[in-house]
Order: structure tokens, then sequence, then C-alpha cells
């Protein structure tokens, strides 16, 4: 039996469905690819799966990964990608599969893109002179709804923000994982009123910034 | 609207994946390339409208037509409903996106009365009008089939045909006609047509008088229009049309699972339930093809769980070579089968240790009535020896946690009855603990879901009174301060939401005008607890100038002319009375394997009537 990590991106329509739906239905997908997989044991036995750093609802994504546990070794990682790739909607699709190099606990941050279709010269002055602020003070609800105050500044690295005609994207990363998490639409929010954006993960970095693998 | 406005619509409500459509199994067609489209609309939310059954098979059936494009609408949730009306986005189907006044044929599917509501909903949100009168074009036209439309008339001036019975064959039927139609074509002209296709209701082509104490005194065919509508059924299920595949949704539902129609109809004719009546005669598939069926779904759907459907699953003929055959290749590729709908009486030690082999579920029983007498009076022909017996057995087998439903409300209930549900549950519970091989260490649970009983059509007690909301009330008081065990969870049925499905499921067509103001003044999603409105209801009614009471808690003659009267569902009216003479005396009617009651539903020369015994 080997682990193997796949990696996909969540394009279009599936950015509507929540971290748990995609658990229920790439099992399904799982069942349908006929690779030889490890099911869990126990009461009721589901073909073992887990996603490594759920994504927001309403997010799109170039990197994400799934980890499952294949039981025929000669069954390789082309065979996972063409067996798997089929069985999934074209809003998915996947770009690597590999061996797990590192382990969960290392991912340390995320970077996103945030598109937006339209933005003012003046809304995009003020989003600029925003981000270079010492201090971005916000609120955060902890998972026991415990709220704790925050300065978004010190989280942000590897800020761009960039214009083109009437379109602006934002790039930036943010900690990522366990230890500590921080959404990039907290940091929108706390801006204010924006016009419509798209937010995108485009990929996810270990402590020194690497592509996490 | 914009792409992006949409998307940023979808993003501010609760569970977008509702909306958002584009699951595995959704079917995308060309609608350049297609005669009809056709919108199926589902009147509640989607989590339970992708759960049904017949919506999966005529979605796959119709589809299979390279000629239709069959697409999925459901009713928004509170907070999308807002959301459309505020932006003025009308009513769309999932494949598409197309709003639903872009179809051909919009198409309703009524399980359940407090549904009514949604009809009109959908309709509005789609700046569709609710009148079919005021709908003069060929499309959309609107039609509605299930259960419900048994007795239409509470809806019946806002759908322009109903289907009766079975619609897989009825519905292309009339797909056909209104093809010849579609371009041009009169809509009167094709209404009366379509009239004489077996199965077919139009109801405007039906005058409607009244009695001077408010009860229907006829009920009369214009033109050409036959006096009585027939339903229609499928009399061979082996050959009828079965879904290869399902839309598989992302997000949760109530039933997500493949599902294998086992048979359709019921042998048993308890009197309280409809589909026992209307779903006549039995028809069975065959062993083979339920196999077949099924595993085919699963290596479609890549579904792990398995659900045999029918209204008696160990009513089934062949139940133990059946599952034989399909654990065969269920327990190899890891598909749990589950069995619901069983019964007491015939639920077998080998038979559970086959269900309890794959999964072990909760074990549920309808016991629907506290005493044997009241049992009597109900058909449901089980005894308490057999409640016990099974339970017994049932707890020998690991199992802990019972499930039973009852009524309350029952046409001869006196409280001694309903002592008698407390008395069954504590019963339950101390046949547990004598138990000498019950499972270590754990405590037994026994819940009791009372539901309310609501008089329907087409069975012997559609003649009978409902109890009053009041009452209601009192006799679930009475049941709570009986209760003798902390074993025993009691749940039930709110009265008013009782109150009115059974003003609605014996209503006549004036009740067309109170749904429709009901619905003005705010009402839908009145299966929801949290969305219903009784006082807005009950205005309604004062509003237009009728006794709800009239409908729900008036017994009715045996003389008397009911609203659904002029339509056939193979059992006779005859029958229905002998039938209520015989509850009336608690006594009971062999089951129609033991013995043909001569219910009428032969006349389709199919099914259990023909069986050889």
């Amino acid at each position: 039996m080997r682990s193997v990590r796949i990696f996909f991106q969540k394009n279009d329509r599936m950015k509507y469905i929540s971290h748990l739906d995609m658990n229920r239905f790439m099992s399904r997908a799982l069942r349908l690819s006929g690779i030889p997989i490890w099911y869990t044991e126990g009461f009721n036995p589901h073909p073992y799966l887990t996603f490594l750093l759920p994504l927001s609802l309403g997010f799109e994504s170039d990197y994400e990964m799934m980890d499952i546990r294949v039981l025929d070794d000669n069954f390789g990682n082309e065979n996972v990608r063409a067996a798997l790739q089929p069985v999934l909607p074209e809003y998915i699709k996947i770009f690597k599969v590999a061996e797990a190099q590192q382990k969960p606990g290392k991912i340390a941050y995320s970077s996103y893109r945030i598109d937006f279709k339209d933005l003012s010269d003046e809304l995009y002055q003020k989003l600029g002179d925003f981000l270079k602020q010492e201090e971005i003070l916000t609120q955060k609800v902890g998972k026991k709804g415990k709220v704790k105050e925050l300065n978004l500044a010190e989280k942000i690295t590897d800020c761009k923000l960039t214009k083109n005609g009437e379109s602006a994207t934002l790039y930036l990363t943010l900690p990522a994982g366990g230890a500590d998490n921080v959404n990039p639409t907290l940091l929108l929010k706390a801006f204010g009123e924006l016009p419509f954006y798209r937010i995108r993960r485009t990929a996810v970095l270990d402590a020194e910034k690497n592509l996490f693998e | 609207m914009t792409e992006e406005k949409f998307e940023q619509l979808l993003l501010s409500v609760q569970k977008p994946g509702r909306y958002s459509g584009g699951e595995p199994g959704s079917i995308m067609k060309d609608k350049s390339k297609v005669d009809v489209r056709f919108a199926f609309c589902f009147p509640d939310i989607y989590e339970i409208g992708m759960s049904h059954l017949g919506m999966k098979i005529l979605y796959s059936q119709f589809n299979a037509r390279d000629d239709i494009w069959c697409e999925r609408v459901f009713a928004p949730w509170t907070d999308f409903e807002t959301v459309m009306r505020e932006n003025n986005i009308p009513l769309f189907a999932l494949e598409s996106r197309d709003p639903l006044s872009a179809f051909d044929i919009i198409g309703f599917t009524m399980q359940y009365e407090m549904s009514y509501t949604n009809v009109l909903n959908m309709l509005d949100l789609a700046g569709i009008p609710l009148h079919s009168r005021d709908r003069k074009e060929m499309a959309p036209l609107v039609v509605a089939g299930g259960p419900c439309v048994c007795n239409p008339e509470p809806i019946a001036d806002f759908v322009d045909i109903f289907f009766l019975g079975e619609g897989e064959e009825v519905d292309l039927e009339l797909i056909d006609l209104y093809k010849k139609y579609k371009n041009g074509g009169n809509k009167q002209e094709f209404l009366r047509e379509a009239a004489r296709i077996e199965g077919v209701y139009v109801p405007s082509l039906y005058e409607v008088s009244y009695n001077d104490d408010g009860t229907v005194q006829s009920v009369t065919p214009k033109g050409d229009a036959p006096k009585t509508v027939k339903k229609r059924i499928i009399k061979d299920l082996d050959k009828t049309f079965y879904p290869k595949n399902f839309v598989t949704p992302y997000i949760e539902i109530v039933h997500d699972r493949a599902v294998e129609e086992i048979f359709r109809g019921c042998i048993r004719g308890c009197r309280f339930c409809q589909a026992g009546y209307i779903y006549r005669p039995v028809r069975e598939k065959s062993v083979d093809t339920i196999s077949e069926q099924a595993h085919t779904l699963c290596n479609t759907t890549g579904y792990d769980e398995l659900s045999l459907a029918s209204l008696s699953t160990s009513d089934y003929r062949e139940i133990e070579p059946l599952l034989n055959k399909l654990l065969d290749w269920t327990e190899r590729e890891r598909v749990s089968l589950s069995l619901p709908s069983l019964r007491i009486d015939n639920f077998s030690e080998e038979l559970l240790e086959k269900v309890s082999s794959v999964r072990k579920s909760g074990l549920t029983f309808a016991a629907e009535a506290g005493t044997q007498r009241l049992r009597d009076v109900i058909n449901k022909n089980i005894t308490e020896e057999e409640i016990l017996g099974t339970c017994k057995t049932a707890f020998e087998g690991g199992y802990t946690a019972v499930k039973l439903y009852f009524m309350l409300g029952l046409p001869t209930e006196t409280d001694e009855d309903l002592k008698g549900i407390t008395g069954l549950a504590q019963k339950i519970v101390d046949e547990y603990y004598h138990l000498e091989n019950r499972p270590k260490g754990k405590a037994v649970s026994v819940t009791a879901g009372v539901s309310s009983f609501v008089p329907k059509p087409f069975t012997p007690f559609q003649f009978e009174p409902q109890i009053t909301a009041e009452e209601i009330c009192r006799k679930q008081q009475f049941l709570k301060e009986n209760i003798t065990t902390k074993k025993l969870r009691l749940s039930f049925h709110d009265s008013a939401t009782s109150f009115l499905e059974g003003v609605f499921a014996r209503g006549d067509r004036r009740i067309c005008r109170v749904i429709e103001r009901a619905f003005k003044n705010g009402c839908r999603l009145d299966g929801w607890t949290e969305c219903f409105l009784p006082e807005v209801w009950l205005d309604a009614f004062r509003e237009e100038g009728l006794d709800p009471a009239f409908y729900a808690n008036r017994k009715r003659e045996y003389t008397e002319v009911m609203p659904w009267d002029h339509l056939d569902y193979g059992v006779t009216k005859e029958f229905l009375i002998r039938e209520n003479k015989l509850a009336h005396k608690a006594k009971t009617t062999p089951n129609c394997r033991q013995k043909c009651a001569g219910c009428g539903a032969n006349c389709y020369g199919e099914g259990v009537c023909f069986e050889k015994r």
C-alpha cells in the first residue's frame, strides 16, 4: 500500500461546493475510477481520502491536494490520474499525481489571487494605501466563538496590487494551516465596500515559502 | 444579468450548490436541436426534490429522446427567493439556467398537499400567469402529476392538464400531441384532444356545481370530454424504462443513494393509507431485472448505498432470492443494502441477518395504532405478539434502537387506544430487559413518531371526519402524560399542518381561491415549520368565505358526491363503502394474496389480481 497525493484545480461551478460536500462527491468518484484504494476499517467502511487544506466556499483554486492510499503498488501515479480524471467533472483538473513529500502539518502559507473586474482608480488608490498600512486591525471569531483582535498587516506577505485598464489584481500570501490561518475575505471585509471580485488560491507553501508538495 | 452578478448573488445565500447545477449525470443539450423543452419542477427545495425517485425516472426517460430536453427546477429557499425578487431573477432551470418562461411544458410533481403554494410561487417567480385561463398560448403549458392529483381540485384553476396515475407512458403521449400543436396550434383544441388520452384530466373541461349545503352537486364534462378519467398504470415493470444513471448531487440531500424500485402497489389495504389504494394493482419487477438495473446504477453513479423502494419491501414474493442475488455483488463491491418499509409480521431472522450483514441501521416498525381493536379497524393486520416477537429477534441480533410509527385521531379512537401506544412502548422496553442475551452494556431506546391521521381520497376513510386541531393537541398532551418509561421518546406532527393537509386532501375547486390568497399574503414552503403561517391561512379562508372545518372535520355520507368522484383510480366507491363499514365493525380484510377483496383494480388485467395461487 502506498500513499498518493493528487493535485488538482477547482474551477468554475465547483466553487459553490463546500469542503464537506467535496468529500462525499470525491468518495463516489474514487469508487467510479476503479483505483484499488484502501477503505477505512470499522463500522461503515468508506474510501480513505483526505483533503489537505479546506478551501472556503466561493473560492477557486490552482492548488488543491487530496491524499488517498493505493493498495496495489503496481498501480502507478499515471494510472491513478488516467483512472480518476475521466470520472470528474470538467471543473476539476488533476495536474499532478505524486508521492506525498511533506506531512500536512508542514503547510504554513497560502497564496491568493484576487481579481477585480472593474475597480475604479479611486478605489485602486485607496486599496493600495490600505494595504501599505502598518496596522490593519480586525476581529476574528475563533472556533469557540471567542472574538480575537488581529493585526492583519503583520500577516500579509508578498502583496502586490496591479491594474490593467478597468480590471485589477491583488496577489498576496497569508498564513494557512492548523497553526494560523487567515482568510483573505477577512482583509477585504476590513477594507469595506468593494465591487465584485473572485478569489483564487494559487499555491500552498511551507514555512520556507517553498511550494508544499 | 451578468455572470458576475449571478455569481455574487449565489455566494450571498446559504448552500449555493442548490442552485448552481452542473452535477454529474445532469444532461446538457443544444436547445436549438430539440422540439420540446420540458421543465420538471419539484415544488420544494433541492434537497427534497433531488431525493425523489419519480423525478429521476422521468428525467432520464424524457432525455433519452433526442427531441426532448428535460431540465430540473426546484423551489428556492426563502433567502434566495428574496435575492431573486430583489434582482429580478426569474426562476430558472438548473441545466441551461434559462427562465421557466422559455420552456414549452412546465411539469409539477405533487407529492404532498403542503407544497401547493410552492407551485404558485414558482410560477410567479417566473412571471407566468397563475391561472390556466390567463395562459392563452400553447407555451408554457402547465401540467402536474403525482399522488396528490388523485384529488387535483384544490389546484385545478392553475394547471392545464393533470396526469392521473403512472407517468411513463401518458407523459410522452401528451408530449407527442403537444408537438403537433406547438407551432401555431390552438390551445383549446389541443386541450380537447388531450382529454381523449387515457389518464389525462383537463380540469377546465369540467363544470362543478354545488348544493345549498356546500357539497358538490355534480361535475359535468363539457363537449366530448370523458365523463370519468381513468388513471394509467404501467403493465409490465420489467419492460418499462428505468434510469441507468442518476444526477448525483454535490450537496447533501435527504436520500443520497442508488434506489431501485422493486414493485408498485401494496397488497395490504391498510384503510388509512392512500398509497395502498391509488397504486393498485400490485405489480412486481423480476429478481433479474432488479439486480441488473441496480448494479448498473451503482456502477454509473458511484453510490455505495443501494436502497430498495416499494411500499412494503418484505411483501416482495421472492425477497430472499432477491437478497441473495443482490448480496452476490453488493458485498464484493462494498455496496451497502438498505431495506426500508419492512413489515413486522414477515420479518424473518434470515432476512434480518442478511440486512445486518451489510450495515446496521435502525429498526423501524409502523404499528400505527396502540390496541388490537384499533389495528383491526384500520386493517393493519399485525398483532402485539408479532411486534414483540420481531423486537426480540432484532434485540438478539444486536439492535438496541427501535423506532415505531403511530397515528392519533384514527376513526373510533378512544383514550384507551392512546394508552395502548405508550403501553406498547413499555412492553418493548420490558422485552429488552427480560432478554438474557441482550447486547451487553447498552440501553434500549424506543422512539415513537406519532402523526395525526388525515383522511384521504380513495381510501375507505374518505368519508370520515378528521379530528380538530384542538383535539389533536389534547391527544398529544394525553400521550405525553401517559409515558411510563424514560426509554421512550415521543415526537408529534404539528396539529395546524395536519388540519390544513386535511382540508387540501379533500378540498374542492373553491379551495383554489384560498390557496391563491394565502400565497399572495405570504404563504409558501408550508411544509416547513419555520415558514408555516397558520394564522395567514385562517385569514385567507375567512376572506374567501370558506370554512376549513367543512372540509376537514365533516363526516361525509356514502351518497355524497366527492370532488374526485369523476376520477377513476381502479378502486370502486362501492368497495370503499364496504371497507368503511367493515372498519366500523372492527373487521379486517385479508390482503390481496390471501383473498381478493374485489376492489375493482383487476380492471387493469395485470398484477397481483392474476397471480397463480
